[in-house]
């Protein structure tokens, strides 16, 4: 195969994200604090981005000695961050600025940590990826607190900062391990020699596997890694929470897939098992925490890491030589997911009213008489995300589901499905207390504005949408999966 | 039907089915655009929309050929080719009874609740529609996915239904019968991901077609589970007992429409479930399941008689008659026998008419005295004597009275049942003499005796919308008890396809049960698809057509 060393075309998405958090952060300093032209700029030079990406789609090119890959899966992520971040910052303009909450550096930390992400999607290789990962976690670690007047927000990004750098150590300490095992970081040249050697494959590189699987599962927040999530969560503003939840643990499962669905895919590795086992309990602590939680910010916490087990469900034993459907399935759900998610917290947002007053379960008290259209909205997503149809999220959970049953992990599947009936109980406990209960006297009024009232209006849509018709989303998906072997 | 040649009807009628799901869908949007205090105008909507899906399924009712059990007025598209779902829909005469049932019971239980509710009409009005939408979506479905996307779409207008315009407990009851149906279809659907994967290594074709896995040759190993998995969520929603609990919450606190609703149509759907899939399908596993599952439904219907009898809210006796009522249904399926199936499904439809029937009712005293207490009334032929008239006559149908339509499925069942064993029949018979004896009580308790009470000396009785609403089930009730033919018509041969179906695997079970190997389940015998008859069943089909005229 030809490796270029330098291509600029390999990398120009990125380059043209990275060029907009440099420019928002220059424009930054020369306007008044608060300004909308921010925001703004970042969104056009976001869309640009995603203008650049989906032109280059079908493109396929190794580059930097082969330490990058761009193809049909990176730019599908590429895709999924942008829209993630342009939605995320949507919210945030249309609710959270005035306040001041949200002071310049925002903007450009969320396109950097876009940046980042957008590196994950593209590595080809250990170091590129942990590059990437570090680009992106640092740009959270300040997202999460950027409530600086408030300790508990603090406490959040602290604790945040603290795990994920352990997180990355671990990350690190694998890679170090399989560079010692087999003397490359190159996905491919790893991924051969495990091909290679089947079941006698050294300890030094399961080792290795192992640590790269518990410094992901940190990231992205899998059982029993997932301490830190309910209260960097909580702690950290609205729209950033929903930005991590979606954006950031797409980014980590488009390392997962890499690694774990593809290099490490031979049933052979005691990865597998591991991974079994990560899925079993995400799902279950996930679910039953999260019925605990009267935080709704917690209680999507919680229920992001059963999502999680659901993903890991469609990794295990999934074997791409066999089937394409647990690489799909996964791509498919993370789009479910994000779209769902982010509309979940643009009603906490939107209710919110900027200051994260309102984000318990009693403050969506009534909701459905005081803004049916609000509450019909949430309605939607927490139906998608019990995976009942006509929903994406139904289609995800059939699509994931379908492929641990198809590798013959039927038990997994038949305790997740179970779990997601725990789930069922507090997303419609949800829908109780929009419609089912009277409204509360102190409802505080909240601020509507017809960007966030189109963003959510948008996300709903094709929320039922592609619920119904999702044979586009998963031909592209499918495509993109197909490109990385 | 010359009516082919106008283009525009034709292009109509080659999507008939679509369109009486689609209908009430677009009536649900167009009341989500009609300003916020104007009630009658979206209870006006949804009535003409129910009412347009009646004459639709009258339509279908007319034009439906009754001779064969083939599938009609079938519709294919492609709809999502990469996992090999398609839009398949399509009816044989037992989705067509029950198509017609819903359309008919829709607009009868929304003109007889018109005053029942007066609040958030907005969702109320869309939800019934949606509902509507769904009920028709899951009997006409025949692609598994599809199938599987309306059974739970349904869920949602029917959770918001009890859970919002509800009673006092309605949250509980709404969310109990949310979990406990997913809890069953969940896994029903994991059952339809094995099955879908077993079809595509079995064929290396991957689809949701119904008609495809009846062709395969399911190992048994692999067809218990799936059975079990099925007839599970199937058994909740009938409900069977011991998996009832989740019924008597839900009717006691649903409003008027949604317990006539969910007793006329929506159990409906575990008993079409068990006659469209699990025996189909599963039926080496179905047979060795009739034991148990024959024994579960005589439970329910004596327990639940039991428990009705005893009841002080009318409501919830009613509830728990459907319990035995249900019982007897899924008693008639398990026999196998083409009378017993055929009784069965006419029984369904009889029940969603006098249950139905009887929620009405209670929801016109309810409405009148804001209680559902036997004890708050008593004598109330004295005021209300037209009242009490259509209740004694819904009473004596729930109750299996001959003459009317009760009678007539329940005796097809115990027939067929005693031909099967008179194990299967005689334990079920007591659960009709308690039948009498509970609606015996309510009409004692409520239009006979003393009128002691003084609110109940006031009460005016029905005024003409209540007593129109009632006229088209009362029709129904005594038209199926005198010449019940038309409706068996359709449902015959749905009957006798089934039971040939079921006759074929008699056989090979047997060398089951008798040479088991266990452990080994890859070398069990696998489904023949099409073997002949077993000699043994040979009586009872030729019994068959006699045992119809009986009763006329």
């Amino acid at each position: 195969m030809f490796e270029g060393l330098y291509s600029w075309s390999a990398v120009a998405p990125t380059l043209v994200v990275l060029a907009t958090a440099l420019i928002v952060m220059l424009v930054d300093l020369f306007v008044k604090p608060g300004s909308r032209i921010v925001p703004w700029l970042t969104i056009v030079g976001l869309l640009a981005g995603l203008a650049v990406t989906i032109g280059m789609w079908g493109t396929e090119e190794v580059a930097f000695s082969g330490a990058w890959k761009i193809g049909a899966y990176s730019l599908f992520f590429y895709a999924l961050f942008i829209v993630a971040a342009i939605i995320t910052i949507l919210f945030t303009l249309s609710h959270e600025q005035r306040r001041g909450r949200f002071p310049g550096e925002y903007w450009s930390l969320i396109t950097f940590s876009v940046v980042g992400m957008m590196v994950m999607a593209s590595a080809a290789d250990l170091i590129t990826l942990i590059i990437g990962l570090e680009t992106m976690s640092l740009c959270a670690y300040v997202m999460v607190g950027l409530n600086r007047n408030d300790p508990r927000s603090s406490e959040g990004a602290l604790k945040y900062f603290l795990l994920g750098a352990f997180a990355s150590a671990f990350l690190l300490y694998g890679a170090a391990f399989i560079y010692g095992s087999v003397v490359t970081t190159r996905f491919s040249e790893i991924g051969a020699f495990i091909a290679a050697h089947g079941d006698s494959i050294p300890f030094t590189l399961q080792v290795g596997g192992i640590l790269l699987l518990v410094g992901l599962g940190f990231k992205v927040a899998a059982v029993p890694f997932h301490m830190w999530a309910p209260d960097a969560y909580q702690a950290a503003p609205t729209p950033v929470t929903g930005f991590m939840a979606t954006a950031v643990k797409a980014a980590g499962f488009a390392a997962i897939v890499k690694i774990f669905g593809l290099v490490f895919a031979s049933s052979a590795v005691v990865m597998q098992d591991l991974i079994w086992w990560l899925a079993l309990l995400s799902m279950i602590v996930g679910n039953f925490a999260a019925v605990m939680q009267m935080n709704l910010k917690r209680m999507l916490a919680y229920s992001s890491v059963a999502h999680v087990g659901y993903l890991l469900t469609a990794i295990v034993g999934s074997d791409p030589g066999v089937s394409l459907q647990g690489g799909t399935g996964v791509l498919f759900y993370l789009v479910s997911y994000t779209l769902m998610t982010l509309g979940a917290f643009g009603v906490l947002i939107i209710i919110g009213g900027g200051e994260d007053r309102r984000e318990t379960l009693v403050d969506l008290t009534g909701l459905a008489s005081k803004s049916p259209g609000l509450a019909l909205a949430m309605t939607i997503f927490m139906v998608s995300m019990s995976g009942i149809p006509p929903t994406i999220g139904f289609f995800g959970k059939f699509y994931v589901f379908g492929a641990a049953v198809q590798s013959g992990y039927t038990g997994l599947a038949v305790i997740g499905i179970l779990t997601s009936v725990v789930g069922v109980f507090y997303y419609f406990r949800v829908v109780v207390n929009m419609y089912m209960k009277p409204a509360e006297k102190s409802f505080l009024p909240y601020r509507r504005s017809r960007i966030s009232d189109i963003t959510l209006g948008v996300l709903a849509v094709a929320v039922i949408y592609l619920g119904i018709f999702p044979q586009s989303l998963l031909s592209l998906a499918r495509n993109a999966f197909q490109s990385l072997f | 039907m010359n009516a082919q040649d106008l283009t525009l009807f034709g292009s109509i009628w080659a999507h008939w089915l679509s369109w009486t799901i689609l209908i009430p869908v677009l009536g649900a949007l167009a009341i989500a655009i009609v300003p916020k205090d104007r009630h009658t105008l979206m209870k006006g909507i949804a009535l003409v929309v129910s009412l347009i899906v009646f004459v639709m399924g009258i339509a279908i009712w007319f034009s439906f050929d009754p001779d064969t059990a083939a599938f009609q007025m079938t519709e294919s598209m492609r709809w999502i080719p990469g996992i090999g779902a398609s839009y398949l829909v399509g009816i044989d005469g037992m989705s067509m009874i029950l198509v017609v049932l819903t359309a008919f019971l829709t607009p009868i239980a929304l003109l007889g609740t018109w005053t029942s509710v007066t609040e958030k009409m907005k969702g109320y009005t869309a939800s019934i529609l949606m509902l509507e939408a769904g009920m028709i979506g899951v009997f006409v479905a025949r692609d598994l996915f599809l199938f599987y996307i309306f059974w739970e779409a349904m869920l949602i207008p029917m959770y918001l239904l009890i859970g919002v315009w509800g009673g006092p407990r309605r949250i509980y009851a709404a969310v109990k019968f949310i979990l406990y149906t997913l809890v069953g279809s969940f896994l029903m659907l994991i059952a339809i991901l094995a099955l879908y994967f077993l079809h595509g290594k079995l064929t290396g074709v991957y689809t949701f077609d119904l008609a495809a896995f009846e062709q395969i040759a399911i190992p048994f190993g692999a067809q218990t589970w799936l059975f079990l998995a099925f007839t599970f969520a199937f058994c909740i929603k009938v409900p069977l007992w011991p998996f009832h609990t989740w019924l008597p919450d839900a009717h006691v606190e649903a409003p008027t429409f949604g317990s006539v609703i969910l007793a006329g149509v929506l159990l409906k759907m575990g008993t079409y479930g068990l006659l469209r899939f699990s025996l189909p399908l599963f039926p080496v596993a179905a047979t060795l399941a009739v034991p148990y599952l024959a024994t579960l439904s005589i439970i329910g219907i004596t327990y639940g008689g039991l428990v009705a009898w005893v009841q002080k809210d009318i409501k919830s006796l009613v509830a728990y008659s459907s319990v035995a009522h249900l019982g007897f249904v899924v008693l008639g399926i398990f026999t196998f026998r083409a009378e017993g199936l055929s009784g069965s499904m006419l029984q369904m439809v009889n029940h969603g008419l006098s249950t139905g029937a009887l929620f009405i009712l209670v929801g016109y005293i309810y409405q009148r005295r804001h209680t559902r207490q036997i004890d708050d009334f008593g004598g109330l032929a004295k005021v209300m004597p037209i009242y009490a008239a259509i209740l004694l006559v819904v009473a004596f149908s729930s109750a299996g009275l001959p003459g009317l339509n009760g009678f007539v499925g329940e005796f097809l069942i115990l027939i067929a049942a005693f031909q099967v064993s008179p194990w299967m029949a005689i334990p079920a018979i007591p659960g009709i003499i308690i039948a009498a004896l509970y609606l015996l009580r309510l009409l004692r308790g409520v239009i006979w005796g003393p009128l002691d009470k003084e609110e109940n000396k006031v009460l005016k009785d029905l005024n003409l919308r209540e007593i129109l609403t009632m006229v088209p089930l009362l029709v129904l009730i005594v038209m199926i008890g005198i010449f019940p033919k038309p409706f068996l018509r359709p449902l015959e041969p749905v009957a006798a396809k089934i039971e040939k179906r079921m006759n074929s695997v008699r056989q090979p079970v047997r060398y089951v049960i008798e040479t088991p190997s266990p452990g080994d389940p890859e070398s069990r015998d696998t489904v023949p698809a099409d073997e002949t008859a077993a000699p043994e069943a040979t009586p009872a089909e030729s019994d068959e057509p006699n045992s119809a005229e009986m009763v006329t």
